[in-house]
């Protein structure tokens, strides 16, 4: 192994080691713009130059491997005499508006320059300007500040899959941008802000809104999907400003996707509550928290006493806290309702008996960049869990296959060979796959089909991984029992990937109507979430969730609200509530509560609040105490959330206990889809990113309207006209605009969930027919 | 003399360019000989290494070991390029060659490409030739209808495909990593190295990129043995080589010489300088190559290692000849505009290095001068030079600073009298 020498230290290292990362491991400083560890070497900004013994150049050490016996020298003559002219090249077209820039205080340039330039430039001709462009909503440009390290083009091709950026023009007409104007898509833009080591890319939320050194940082955790990416929340006084990624590399590495990054700013929703809300003679008032509650826990008991508990019913959002979950059931069980659930967008549930103790990925997420195939049922990770879907992309860029299966073409940014689903087809398509692991399908079998069999036979215990998207199918259950066949054919290993930031919580804390805290089965076991809609509830307690966008079939869980006789929503939005509830409690919200969350690997990790909740609003779990304790129930008497996380995890023991081992699975008979309508279209939709939960609904930087998409084929043959169409099934009609999109198969229609102008058409799959509409959209019931 | 004897021997025939010319003088012999008569591909890499042909391209790398560097037995394609891409301002024998010797520079690369294993190669052409363009094209089609490239060439089982690709107008692609991104697809920007393009070159396969020059020259060294070719020239500096002369001479052209003819006899078979002129400086090698003094280029014979030897460099070959009659600030001040047009802009010192000196130069020649600034463009120099990833900054420095250090009481009277020492006018 060769022995080298930097500053007179000595150091043995792997061959090819670069001499910026043998002076990292000594702990030696080489100043650096350009280099970055998770990106390729550029080697541009010259920057690192040092003095090796014998070279007759500085050479750059962050591309330079080590030799045996090499002598470096970082901090001598010949080392600084390069530093300080590079330095001084670097800062001859820099604005110097440090005091106006957002970067300030965080800067690499701005630090270096104090560190090691030569305070005199002798530069005294003009300096360049250059314009910026727009590049959409979330990254504020200031390219004349640029240093043209190329790290956020880098970032764009090796990390976030697509190169948006780009270096266009020569010398030092060099510019970074986008060549022809457009916004950047990426679902990872953000980190391309981080890794500005100036103030060219900057939050374009946060602009102007602090200086970096005023701010408070408050280790946090990502609650928008299952990978449980571990943030720095920052705030100035009781404002969240900035939410930026912190380094765990077994999770999210130092990335997080724009959502994470970026929802904070919904918490600036007008609707936001924060005093307890009651309704009298239906105008809504303000309360105090006594009032508010009195009338809480009177209308509850009321409910129970007019039509007894199992009239009662709670759901609540999987984004919640494994303590808030854990005393969430414990309320609604303690009343006597067996009906809890967080599993609003599912529609098929006779699997329940079958399901894992909660949705694990089964491995850990760094291992997935090992994976030599992935098998993705109903997957599309890129927009569901980003930074999981990078170890995939990983994986397949060290020589890894991916292989999806789904009701249409995912745009992956990375190769994947996709099995697309004809209309309504989706667990024929597993079938017709295990027909060809078998051995069974005959000539006639798609040739796609068998080359992904023999793929999967091929491969030593490949991976499957279940989508959030395969359990809102109708048909779910059948098609979770034909994956199991599947991996029992293919000598395959089965893990999920969870929907939500505590998914695995939400079911380990027994928030599932059939299972107990730690999984054991329930005595009384209750409706799942879908069926309370037409169950004929009398109250309802939702906590964290707005059903009407929330849930598959928005509408009539609308309508079932409404018909209740009393609603209590634990919320932090007041919107969606004020359509039903009778009482609005109101809540933390991101950032300003503590608790833990399990991600999809099973990983428990803590937060803590980095800012006050607003006025009166309370931790959920404090009033979740109150309403426990008002109602005399055992078991909630807690000063401190340390208390009820001791509770919570001598309930859940060891994780499995009691519940069937997954391989053994009911024999289902499949209910048919719908049937089709007329013209034989089907809808699909799913959750788009940004349309996920409450906050994020709100963040007003990552809007992004509804559209519908359809095979540029499909509207041809529809005949469809102009920029609008309408969209009907038996709920209801939407008039949206209509995108074409190759992806979508024939004989379906895309329109995404999550949006109350949708949500009229209830649930995805459904029977639906398309014409040609006059804007604008607007929504109309039946 | 031995004029005009190699690379472009066949310049004065009619129709040159055909196939039919060509092979009427001999050519195509020498790949009839490798191919028919199974000669060894290190064979003929060892007849390449004796000849002591070196890079004609600028950086004057010995040929025959570039070719030993290919690496043997690696799975995948090799790659084998030529560099067309003749930019350097003053160079412009690669396109006389393509115009009227093109199968010499076909013949060369397919015996390149058997001695080394290359399956594919391309001529990067600069996109401003259009007619070198049409004529290789045309060659290639003719070698293709005669069986010598494509699939089993001559019968043997050696195939070669060999491209043509037309560059898009920079000078920075004539840098060879820089060329191969650009054949990739890519910005024009040269790669750091290592590695080198021998084990990482063109889509990341093993490739070997030369000058059309350099190819051109082989066919004759096969035919006639490297040590003929050696003993056209000096040791260590073999062979014949085309001089682009330029500038003030009265019968300005590309002169193939012997390697060590010296700079006297070829500014006098360039017809010499205008009657009454005085020689005041030589760019011996191409703008990127430091001035020589008129006097001191007088004494100076035209081979690799004398002209290293008075400051500056062989290059290409384009001898940019100076009389008194024009202003050295001047002439530089377009020379660093040609640099700081021409830089790619990746490394730090070339993008904003290039630019600063300009505007120095600029406000020189405009009268603008400060005292100051001769000590600030040698300083600025120094700042950029063997700090970037490629030569294209040190061959923008290079003019700058000879012309400071050699002709300093030029720069000093513009400053001074805020005008031309040899215009005699105001600026």
């Amino acid at each position: 192994m060769p022995h080298i020498e930097i500053d007179g230290q000595s150091i043995e290292v792997v061959p090819g080691t670069t001499i910026m990362e043998a002076a990292q491991a000594l702990g030696i400083y080489i100043p650096f713009f350009c280099y970055h560890p998770k990106l390729s070497v550029a080697a541009n900004c010259r920057m690192c130059l040092v003095d090796v013994e014998k070279a007759p150049k500085p050479l750059p050490a962050c591309a330079t491997p080590v030799a045996d016996g090499m002598k470096v020298a970082t901090a001598s003559r010949k080392a600084k005499m390069a530093q300080q002219g590079v330095l001084e090249f670097l800062l001859i077209n820099h604005p110097l508006d440090c005091p106006v820039c957002d970067q300030g205080g965080e800067c690499p340039l701005q630090d270096i320059t104090m560190g090691f330039a030569n305070p005199h430039s002798q530069y005294a001709e003009e300096k360049r300007v250059v314009q910026d462009p727009n590049i959409g909503p979330l990254i504020a440009t200031e390219m004349t500040r640029c240093i043209q390290c190329t790290r956020c083009v880098r970032f764009g091709q090796e990390i976030g899959g697509i190169m948006e950026l780009g270096a266009t023009g020569r010398g030092e007409h060099m510019a970074i941008g986008t060549y022809v104007a457009k916004a950047v898509q990426s679902e990872l833009s953000g980190n391309m802000i981080d890794l500005c080591p100036v103030g060219a890319l900057t939050s374009k939320p946060f602009r102007f809104k602090a200086r970096s050194w005023e701010l408070k940082h408050t280790p946090g955790l990502c609650p928008h999907c299952s990978t449980g990416c571990n943030t720095d929340v920052q705030s100035l006084g009781r404002e969240v400003l900035r939410v930026l990624p912190r380094a765990n590399q077994a999770v999210n590495e130092e990335w997080i996707c724009d959502k994470g990054r970026y929802a904070y700013t919904g918490l600036q929703a007008e609707d936001r509550v924060t005093r307890p809300l009651l309704r009298v003679d239906g105008v809504w008032r303000e309360a105090s928290w006594a009032e508010a509650l009195d009338v809480a826990l009177s209308g509850l008991e009321q409910v129970i006493a007019r039509h007894g508990a199992e009239r009662l019913a709670g759901l609540i959002s999987a984004q919640s806290g494994n303590e808030e979950l854990f005393l969430f059931q414990a309320l609604l069980r303690g009343m006597g309702s067996p009906h809890v659930d967080h599993r609003l967008r599912q529609q098929d549930f006779r699997a329940d008996a079958a399901m894992p103790v909660y949705p694990a990925l089964n491995m850990a997420l760094e291992d997935l960049e090992r994976e030599p195939l992935i098998l993705l049922c109903h997957a599309f990770p890129r927009q569901q869990q980003p930074l999981t879907n990078h170890r995939l992309r990983k994986s397949v860029l060290q020589g890894g296959k991916v292989i999806a299966i789904d009701s249409l073409r995912q745009d992956f940014n990375y190769p994947v060979t996709q099995l697309v689903a004809e209309a309504g087809a989706d667990l024929a398509l597993y079938a017709a796959l295990c027909s060809h692991l078998s051995g069974h399908a005959g000539k006639t079998g798609v040739e796609s089909l068998a080359d992904v069999a023999s793929d999967l036979l091929a491969a030593d215990n490949p991976l499957i991984l279940i989508g959030s998207a395969l359990l809102h199918h109708p048909q779910a259950a059948a098609m979770i029992a034909q994956i199991e066949s599947l991996a029992g054919l293919a000598g395959a290993r089965v893990g999920w990937l969870a929907q939500d930031a505590n998914s695995a919580g939400a079911w380990l804390s027994g928030c599932v109507p059939h299972r107990l805290p730690g999984g054991h089965r329930a005595q009384t076991i209750g409706l799942p979430a879908d069926a309370l809609w037409d169950a004929d509830m009398r109250g309802f307690i939702l906590l964290g969730t707005e059903p009407g966008v929330d849930a598959m079939r928005g509408v009539a869980a609308l309508a079932a609200l409404q018909k209740a006789e009393f609603v209590l929503s634990i919320a932090q939005f007041a919107g969606e509530a004020k359509q039903y509830a009778d009482v609005i409690l109101p809540m933390a919200a991101f950032a300003e509560g503590a608790g833990s969350f399990i991600n999809n690997e099973g990983r428990l990790q803590t937060f803590r609040a980095a800012v006050k909740t607003p006025e009166e609003a309370r931790p959920a779990w404090k009033i979740l105490r109150v309403l426990g304790d008002g109602l005399n129930l055992p078991g909630f008497q807690f000063n401190e959330l340390s208390e009820v996380t001791a509770t919570w995890q001598r309930e859940i023991g060891e994780y499995a206990l009691d519940v069937p081992p997954f391989r053994t699975f009911p024999v289902l008979e499949p209910v048919p889809v719908s049937p089709h309508a007329d013209d034989g279209l089907r809808r699909l939709g799913d959750w788009p990113l940004f349309r996920g939960d409450p906050l994020v609904r709100r963040a007003i930087p990552l809007t992004q309207p509804a559209v519908v998409k359809m095979h540029p084929d499909q509207v041809r043959a529809l005949a469809l006209q102009g920029d609008f169409v309408e969209i009907s099934t038996s709920g209801g009609k939407v008039c949206l605009p209509l995108v074409a999109d190759a992806g979508i198969p024939m004989g379906t229609v895309w329109v995404p969930m999550g949006y109350a102008e949708t949500a009229i058409l209830g649930a995805a799959y459904a029977a639906c027919s398309v014409s040609t509409a006059t804007p604008p959209a607007t929504a109309t019931g039946t | 003399m031995f004029v005009n004897g190699v690379t472009l021997q066949n310049r004065g025939l009619p129709d040159s360019h055909r196939l039919s010319v060509y092979a009427g003088t001999g050519g195509y012999d020498a790949l009839r000989r490798v191919l028919l008569d199974s000669m060894a591909p290190d064979q003929i890499i060892s007849e390449i290494k004796k000849s002591a042909l070196r890079g004609r391209g600028g950086a004057g790398f010995p040929t025959g070991l570039k070719w030993s560097f290919m690496p043997k037995g690696v799975t995948g394609t090799k790659y084998l390029l030529c560099n067309a891409d003749e930019g350097e301002p003053g160079t412009c024998k690669d396109r006389d060659i393509m115009r009227y010797e093109p199968h010499r520079l076909i013949e060369g690369m397919i015996i390149g490409a058997y001695a080394m294993g290359a399956r594919t190669g391309y001529i990067f052409i600069r996109g401003e030739f259009v007619e070198p363009i049409h004529i290789v094209e045309a060659a290639l089609e003719e070698a293709y209808a005669k069986g010598y490239l494509g699939q089993n060439i001559l019968g043997t089982d050696f195939s070669f495909d060999l491209y043509v690709h037309r560059g898009a107008g920079a000078y920075i692609c004539g840098e060879e990593t820089a060329l191969m991104e650009a054949l990739e697809g890519k910005k024009g920007q040269p790669r750091f190295k290592p590695p080198f393009p021998a084990s990482y070159g063109l889509y990341g396969q093993p490739t070997t990129i030369n000058n059309v020059e350099t190819f051109a020259s082989v066919p004759s060294i096969i035919a006639k043995s490297g040590e003929w070719f050696l003993n056209l020239g000096k040791p260590n500096n073999g062979g014949t080589k085309i001089f682009s002369v330029t500038g003030h001479v009265q019968r300005p052209g590309n002169y193939e010489v012997p390697m060590g003819t010296p700079f006297k006899e070829l500014l006098e078979m360039a017809g010499g300088l205008r009657p009454g002129r005085q020689l005041k400086a030589v760019i011996p090698g191409g703008t990127s190559t430091p001035m020589v003094g008129g006097e001191a280029m007088m004494a100076v014979a035209m081979d690799y290692d004398s002209i290293a030897k008075s400051g500056s460099a062989l290059g290409a070959g384009s001898v940019i000849v100076i009389d008194d009659s024009v202003c050295i600030v001047r002439v530089v001040e377009r020379i660093a505009r040609f640099y700081m047009h021409e830089s790619c802009g990746q490394c730090t010192p070339c993008r904003e290095g290039m630019g600063w000196l300009w505007r120095v130069m600029h406000r020189l020649e405009n009268g603008q001068g400060r005292e100051e600034d001769l000590q600030l463009l040698l300083d600025v120099g120094s700042r950029i030079e063997g700090r970037t990833i490629c030569a294209l900054a040190d061959g923008g420095v290079a003019p700058v600073v000879s012309s400071v250090r050699l002709f300093r009481e030029e720069y000093e009277y513009h400053i001074r009298h805020k005008r031309c020492l040899v215009d005699g006018g105001a600026v």
